[in-house]
């Protein structure tokens, strides 16, 4: 005999999983996050205007020393036709050492404050790309370099008689000049791994380049190797080309110049976008 | 019921049992300053080189075809010595500063002030590790710079006497910053608006007689003038003071700032809560 049992209920089937979305959701905030780039851009902004007798006083002091000296050790005082010359070649380069050094000290100071103090964090975890993180990183660069750079050329511009050719021309180059080196700050904040290698970069490589690239000689007039390999460093372009912004005085045309500097510029920026994408000593 | 015994804090002072003056705690100290400075090596000894040998090469570069005639060559073997006594000056600042600071803001101070050392000790150790850093990084800066520009070096024992006062001055100075700066921004504060000002307006790179009228004044004042005058004097030959004076000068200054320095350690000032 057999007992009818009473029949199970069919399970039920598993619910579904919810679809799929055929295409990645769009980022809410639409393509560009332009509010975080603003964030990490004004994040840096304070830290410059906090930081201001180093990052303001402190470049405009050292300038208008080593104009003095060097005023007083080879320029008019010495009364020689050589002597008379010094001041107009030497005072835009100057002006032009003090922004490029900002740019490069704010970005690079930022990411390594960020990695030393282990608040990196706080950069990657938004919903950022790395171009917009780096984006609001050198756009920081860019605008300290120019804010620093504005006591630096009205001290020297007042207490020297240098010409000012074409402005236009000069903040063009002090804007190229000034986003390339952001860009490369950002690669010393990246690659850095103590304070020591940031300083050593700064030491022996973007200050000693950046001297010898003709801030205070003709390149021409410089011994046999050295004109030749200067001209490797876009840094040569750029003083090159803000000093024909002052006296008019250039060995390179201008616009070759000018193409030099945002190629390198670019190349630079893909190449930390690249970094920043990969987490190069960022992410763990 | 006897009387209890005194306690032993009560007790007199016993004297030091390791004689009137610690030289074996002082000794420590500085043989841990001179380690700590000699650590980091191509930092301290010879980043200051390198960028001495950088300034040379920019006046070199920048006198351009002067610095072929007579008068060109003059303002290089001018600079030359000041570059060097430059360096031994900021390294010797450098040192008791960072050290200084940097112990108080990790907190680790309390290691140099439990010891029985007295402030006298202290000061002197920490200025005499100073001033020896300073030294050990003028050495390759000096060879440096006698092998590529073939300077007389007239007076090796004045030299040594001026560099030795000098670096000793400078450290005495560091910890006045190191005890003043409590902050990173302060020591950066420091050097960037009373060291160096004070550094370049000594000499260094001008005589102080081509300088406009209040600032030969500040010079003429600036007791590291004297110190770097009369290295320069050592090794050239010619000074614009004369070298007993410079010395006398030199010596003083060091005395005031180690009088001050011993006694702002002793009433622990901003070392001692």
């Amino acid at each position: 005999m057999t007992v009818e049992m009473p029949r199970q209920p069919p399970p039920l089937p598993p619910p579904l999983p919810p679809p799929l979305p055929a295409f990645r959701l769009a980022r809410d905030f639409g393509r560009v996050h332009w509010g975080g780039i603003w964030t990490v851009f004004r994040r840096d902004m304070i830290m410059f205007r906090k930081f201001w007798p180093i990052s303001l006083a402190g470049p405009f002091l050292n300038v208008m020393m080593y104009l003095m000296i060097l005023s007083l050790a080879l320029g008019p005082e010495r009364d020689t036709a050589a002597g008379a010359q010094v001041i107009p070649f030497i005072a835009p380069g100057l002006i032009l050492f003090a922004i490029l050094t900002r740019a490069a000290e704010s970005s690079a100071f930022t990411l390594m404050l960020r990695k030393m103090e282990g608040d990196i964090g706080e950069l990657l975890s938004p919903p950022l790309l790395p171009g917009e993180a780096l984006a609001g990183i050198a756009l920081a660069a860019l605008t300290t370099g120019l804010i620093g750079g504005v006591p630096v050329a009205l001290g020297v511009l007042l207490t020297t008689d240098v010409p000012v050719a074409n402005p236009l021309l000069a903040l063009v180059v002090a804007v190229l000049t000034s986003t390339l080196t952001g860009f490369f700050g950002v690669w010393i904040g990246l690659w850095s791994q103590r304070w020591d290698h940031m300083a050593a970069i700064f030491g022996f490589v973007l200050i000693p380049v950046a001297f010898l690239s003709g801030v205070f000689a003709r390149v021409a007039d410089m011994p046999e190797p050295l004109n030749l390999i200067v001209w490797a460093s876009p840094i040569a372009y750029a003083i090159d080309a803000f000093r024909a912004a002052f006296t008019g005085e250039h060995t390179i045309p201008v616009w070759i110049s000018l193409a030099v500097l945002a190629g390198s510029a670019l190349a630079l920026a893909l190449f930390c976008r690249y970094l920043f994408a990969i987490g190069y000593r960022l992410k763990a | 019921m006897p009387p209890s015994p005194t306690p032993a804090i009560l007790a007199p002072r016993l004297p030091r049992p390791f004689g009137r003056v610690h030289w074996l705690g002082a000794a420590t100290l500085v043989r841990r300053e001179l380690w700590r400075f000699l650590k980091d090596w191509p930092e301290t000894v010879l980043a200051p080189t390198f960028s001495a040998v950088l300034y040379v090469v920019v006046f070199v570069l920048a006198l351009g075809p002067d610095g072929e005639n007579p008068e060109g060559a003059a303002v290089v073997s001018f600079i030359l010595p000041g570059l060097v006594m430059f360096t031994v000056l900021v390294r010797s600042v450098e040192t008791t500063t960072f050290s200084l600071a940097f112990d108080r803001i990790e907190g680790i101070l309390p290691d140099v002030l439990m010891p029985p050392l007295s402030a006298r000790e202290l000061a002197g150790a920490y200025a005499t590790a100073g001033a020896v850093s300073g030294l050990i990084t003028g050495i390759p800066c000096m060879v440096t710079v006698w092998l590529i520009f073939d300077l007389p070096l007239a007076q090796p024992p004045v030299a040594l006497a001026f560099a030795g006062i000098g670096a000793l001055m400078m450290a005495m100075m560091g910890i006045l910053v190191g005890l003043w700066a409590y902050k990173w921004d302060r020591v950066e504060a420091a050097f960037a608006f009373l060291l160096v000002p004070l550094l370049f307006l000594s000499g260094t790179f001008i005589p102080a007689d081509a300088l406009p009228t209040p600032l030969d004044w500040v010079a003429r004042s600036n007791p590291i003038f004297y110190v770097i005058d009369g290295f320069r004097g050592a090794v050239l030959g010619e000074s614009t003071v004369p070298p007993l004076m410079g010395l006398a000068i030199g010596t003083a200054a060091c005395a005031g700032l180690t009088l001050l320095a011993a006694h702002l350690v002793g009433r622990g000032w901003r070392l001692k809560p």
